[in-house]
């Protein structure tokens, strides 16, 4: 009889160890993705106004409201900062968890598999476009359904830092997404 | 006795009555798999046609009729882009390459599409699947074209023939550049999307069958010669659309800004996936409604079943009355009412999924050739299983009432005398 109770015991203290392992090493994966706003995505030390105050003082600003070429030769270099804004390799090769709207890519049915993910919704046509250091390129293995693009989601994944293409020396950010949840 | 035997062995005494009721069932659930899987193929065939462009660039309009005009051929263009502009938007550097289209043009209710090598280099459809000629090669010549593979099979066309391109995208056009006819050298691999209902001839060609065109009529008797015509400058004035793959995806947004501000004309840029997301967006509204209503249809027909199941009950009184009299229990007259109507379940659900599966396949020919969506046949998704069990679970559940019922009604009255 004592047996018997002990080796029941034995199961259940077993079945309550496997139970706080598990509950352990789902807690352990949620934490594992850092929590990352799009702010701590521009680095620290860049700042575009600043270097846009540069550009425009070199020009003389009468001129400017005349427009003309030279108006375009100033737009098309403040573009050019913007195009290029430099991005930081903190958070490169970690796990992240990033807030966003999707601007969907690629489909493998309904879902959704490749995706563009943006601090804000319109980011394609109301405002200028974002500098390249506030769009993340998504990558999922498993596609995803989503059926109102304009809540936003967050996505859980490895973040790595990549060169796009070598001539401009540009790089971006890509997330190969684990999952996608919305965001409450 | 085993009373699963017994109900089934009482529903065969009625077998009319339940055949009718069963055909009921099934179609309500035939009905409810046939709207959720038209439903998924819409989308897959959607999203099949095109993969790997990151921009679609066309005449100013809405970014959901560019990408049904251009991508999916239904309606029409609206304008056109100059060839000077897409020469100088092409040369930008961070296009990695550019697919130009001409449309406007067909032969026989098959459309038309004017376009160069790169059409065959970089088009995409599926998981970023190049297309591929299947017979023949490319076209290298002005007067050569390339078919789908539907158009190829439809018209019964082989390598070698000749045909005429009309004007115009009607089924039929009276006015047809007959005097130039193309040579078929390619018939491309089936892909299930629009590109195998199209015709592909050089851009240069498109040029070639307008030579003698003067605002929309065909100049009288002053008919060029082939040779004389392949002697001009074809070069285009004009294309429809282009596709264009950027260098890093991350610059989408602002080539597309470019190109929704070029000053020398109006002109849209947009992300094909996003514009796709769009469409879905509105259609969904239609979607939710077959898909309520056929839901409602399936609670018609589970509210019919129950009222057919107590109908019966009528002339079941000394049935029952028996079984109460054997020593049958409240319980084992809810389970047997219960057998019965999950009977109806089970049975409407298999019958219902193999007359689904069959008008699919009857279906799909027709619906194929006449609107381009492949219809499939396979288990239902993850989503459609649950309210499918929660058919099942009500279907039977929805049993108590006629047994209830049974149970109350049988002592009074069926062992009364006067029945």
């Amino acid at each position: 009889m004592f047996k018997k109770l002990h080796k029941l015991s034995v199961v259940t203290l077993c079945l309550l160890a496997i139970t706080a392992l598990t509950i352990g090493v789902a807690v352990a994966k949620q934490q594992d993705y850092i929590p990352v706003s799009w702010e701590q995505l521009i680095p620290a030390d860049y700042d575009l106004e600043a270097l846009q105050n540069n550009l425009i003082e070199q020009y003389d600003s009468e001129i400017l409201q005349s427009g003309g070429a030279e108006a375009d030769a100033l737009y098309a270099q403040l573009q050019f900062l913007q195009d290029n804004a430099p991005v930081t390799k903190e958070y490169n090769e970690t796990r992240i968890k990033i807030p966003g709207f999707v601007v969907p890519l690629e489909f493998d049915g309904d879902k959704i598999t490749h995706f563009l993910l943006v601090p804000y919704y319109g980011a394609c046509i109301h405002s200028p476009p974002p500098p390249p250091n506030q769009i993340v390129y998504v990558i999922l293995q498993e596609g995803v359904q989503i059926d109102d693009i304009y809540y936003p989601v967050y996505v859980n994944g490895l973040m790595r830092v990549e060169r796009m293409d070598s001539e401009l020396g540009a790089a971006g950010y890509t997330l190969y997404g684990d999952s996608v949840e919305p965001y409450i | 006795m085993n009373w699963t035997h017994l109900a089934l062995k009482s529903l065969w005494n009625r077998k009319t009555t339940a055949l009718l009721t069963l055909l009921m069932v099934s179609i309500s659930v035939c009905l409810l798999l046939s709207v959720d899987r038209i439903r998924s193929d819409t989308r897959n065939s959607f999203s099949n046609t095109l993969s790997g462009s990151d921009l679609l660039v066309g005449a100013r309009t809405g970014s959901l009729n560019l990408l049904l005009y251009s991508v999916f051929r239904m309606g029409n263009a609206t304008n056109n882009i100059s060839w000077l502009s897409y020469q100088e938007l092409k040369s930008h550097p961070d296009i990695a390459w550019t697919i130009p289209i001409s449309l406007g043009d067909s032969h026989r209710g098959y459309r038309v599409i004017g376009t160069n090598d790169d059409y065959l280099l970089h088009y995409q459809y599926g998981r970023q699947r190049a297309i591929e000629v299947q017979q023949g090669v490319w076209f290298n010549d002005v007067f050569e074209v390339v078919l789908g593979a539907e158009v190829a099979s439809q018209l019964d066309y082989n390598i070698g023939d000749n045909i005429v391109v009309g004007h115009g995208t009607g089924s039929t056009s009276f006015e047809k550049h007959d005097d130039r006819p193309f040579k078929v050298v390619g018939i491309l691999v089936p892909t299930g999307t629009p590109v195998d209902k199209s015709l592909h001839i050089p851009l240069e060609g498109i040029t070639a069958l307008h030579v003698d065109w003067q605002s929309g009529v065909k100049r009288q008797g002053k008919a060029t010669s082939v040779a004389d015509t392949l002697a001009m400058d074809l070069e285009p004035e004009a294309i429809t659309v282009f596709l264009l793959g950027m260098t890093s995806r991350l610059k989408v947004f602002s080539f597309q800004r470019l190109v929704n501000d070029f000053s020398s004309e109006p002109l849209l840029a947009v992300i094909p996936g996003a514009a796709l997301q769009e469409l879905w967006q509105l259609i969904a509204i239609a979607e939710n409604a077959l898909l309520a209503v056929s839901i409602m249809v399936i609670i018609t027909g589970l509210i019919g079943m129950v009222t057919v199941i107590i109908a019966t009950l009528n002339e079941r009184r000394r049935e029952i009355a028996i079984f109460r009299a054997l020593g049958a229990r409240r319980e084992t007259l809810l389970g047997l009412l219960m057998i019965e109507s999950g009977f109806y379940g089970v049975v409407g659900l298999i019958t219902g999924y193999i007359l689904h599966t069959v008008m699919m396949l009857l279906a799909n020919a027709y619906v194929q050739s006449h609107y381009g969506i492949a219809l499939t046949v396979g288990w239902p998704n993850e989503s459609m299983i649950y309210i499918l069990l929660g058919f099942l679970l009500t279907a039977t559940v929805l049993g108590v009432l006629p047994g209830y019922r049974a149970y109350r009604q049988s002592l009074s009255d069926g062992l009364s005398a006067n029945l």
